[in-house]
């Protein structure tokens, strides 16, 4: 038997343990990241506009990321984001001749930006890891604090890894103008998210993970920045994922697919499939489509328009958010290999429609966006 | 949700999986097969789809939030 476990097969199958495939297992490469996207959304329709600016958000994003291994049983990683926002966004609707909704914009000048940073320190044991993050978030009229904690166990010679996350987050908000325009003054909200998965590796070619989140919501929950927006003090938000990945060999490709069932106490549910396929050529090229499907229904205080003569009390909202929607999202990425460096870029355009929408058919929010977005990044292992 | 809970568990109940040996993970290690690919990506799109739909999470436990919802 000792001999046999000193075999080349016997270090060969100790070295592939300590590959990354789902596994509590250390990462054996530095990777450093960076990224750069532009998102861009759609003018709204004139013809919807009582007051304010057609012209939408814009997002110029920027994107940093290191992770790396800290001696035998340690890794780190940092992530930081840098956003900067322009454009219109909706404050309220109201009733058209016609009985349909049209809305009320803010002038183009908001001006923002928002600045993120992450990092988390993993611990390795011989079956299992445990991670500590903490997370950060700032705009000038709103910051949010997050710490995380997570824990990973392999079973079955690690074809089999088991998964628990819980965090806590709170935040705090202090609307621009609140005295000008009658806005709350300030505004905190404490969230507890609870995390579970297994993943089971299915073959040498397909992986199968699946999980259930939940997560509770208390404090300040509404719009400040709408004219007329009162939301519940709390929200109750649940998740059943599932998520596979499939090789196929006679094409070099990676094939994608995730699915997700949200509903909460608002009265909202959801359905998200996602799906892609990556196709590596011999000249270092990899390429492949995007498609998501996504679909929800309206949170039960949704209001076709802002509703004045009921009191202030009373929940409600028109936020196109929580209104009866679906949307089409699609796209292309592609990754150039150089070496140690890989050259990414994408391109993605999403669609909503009142139509995908799970309720009855709906008038319909006219603000429901539509938003392209294209991002370039850069990697580095070593 | 019974009903899709249900199928989650069957699925993985119901599926044909078999023991992989780890010199047979090296096609499940390339890039693509990771639940997370690309974190940046991941960060990014999961921010964007936070802001403009009523759901989130499902990709482990919430972190904070932003003033974009």
């Amino acid at each position: 038997m000792a001999r046999r476990d000193a075999s080349p097969l016997a270090v060969l199958s100790a070295a592939a343990l300590a590959l990354p495939a789902f596994g509590a297992s250390q990462p054996t490469e530095r990777t450093l990241a960076v990224s750069t996207a532009v998102y861009q959304e759609d003018d709204l329709k004139r013809s919807n506009l009582v007051f304010g600016d057609v012209e939408r958000y814009k997002v110029k994003t920027n994107q940093f990321y290191v992770s790396a291994p800290i001696g035998r049983n340690w890794s780190g990683s940092l992530s930081y984001d840098n956003e900067s926002m322009s454009g219109a966004s909706p404050w309220g609707t109201s009733e058209s001749a016609d009985g349909q909704s049209d809305v009320i914009m803010s002038g183009a000048s908001i001006d923002d930006s928002r600045n993120g940073l992450d990092a988390s320190m993993t611990r390795y044991f011989d079956q299992s890891s445990v991670s500590v993050s903490l997370g950060y978030s700032g705009e000038h009229d709103y910051h949010s604090r997050s710490i995380g904690l997570s824990y990973e166990r392999d079973f079955f010679n690690r074809n089999t890894t088991l998964g628990l996350s819980a965090s806590y987050s709170t935040d705090e908000i202090t609307p621009t103008d609140a005295a000008l325009f009658g806005r709350v003054l300030y505004g905190e909200k404490r969230s507890r998210s609870f995390y579970a998965s297994l993943t089971q590796l299915m073959s040498p070619v397909a992986v199968l993970n699946v999980g259930v989140g939940l997560t509770s919501r208390r404090g300040f929950l509404s719009d400040p920045y709408k004219l007329r927006d009162i939301r519940p003090d709390s929200r109750l938000e649940k998740t059943i994922t599932a998520s596979y990945r499939h090789y196929l060999d006679w094409k070099q490709t990676s094939l994608r697919l995730d699915y997700r069932y949200f509903w909460d106490s608002f009265g909202v549910r959801s359905q998200t499939v996602s799906g892609s396929f990556m196709q590596t050529l011999s000249s270092g090229i990899s390429w492949g489509p995007t498609l998501r499907y996504y679909a929800q229904s309206e949170a039960s205080f949704y209001q076709s328009f802002d509703q004045y003569a009921l009191p202030v009390t009373q929940a409600q909202s028109s936020d196109f958010r929580l209104s009866s929607y679906g949307a089409w999202s699609y796209g292309v990425k592609a990754r150039y290999q150089l070496g140690a460096v890989e050259l990414s870029g994408a391109i993605e355009r999403y669609e909503s429609d009142k139509g995908l929408g799970l309720n009855e058919p709906v008038a319909g929010h006219p603000a429901l966006v539509r938003f392209g977005v294209f991002s370039l990044g850069l990697e580095f292992k070593f | 949700m019974v009903k899709t809970a249900a199928f989650m568990v069957m699925l993985f109940a119901a599926s044909s999986c078999q023991t992989v040996e780890p010199w047979q993970r090296d096609r499940l290690s390339k890039k693509d097969m990771q639940l997370v690919s690309d974190p940046l990506e991941a960060r990014r799109a999961e921010q964007i789809f936070f802001s403009k739909e009523a759901s989130s999470g499902g990709a482990g436990a919430a972190g904070g939030g932003c003033g974009c919802n």
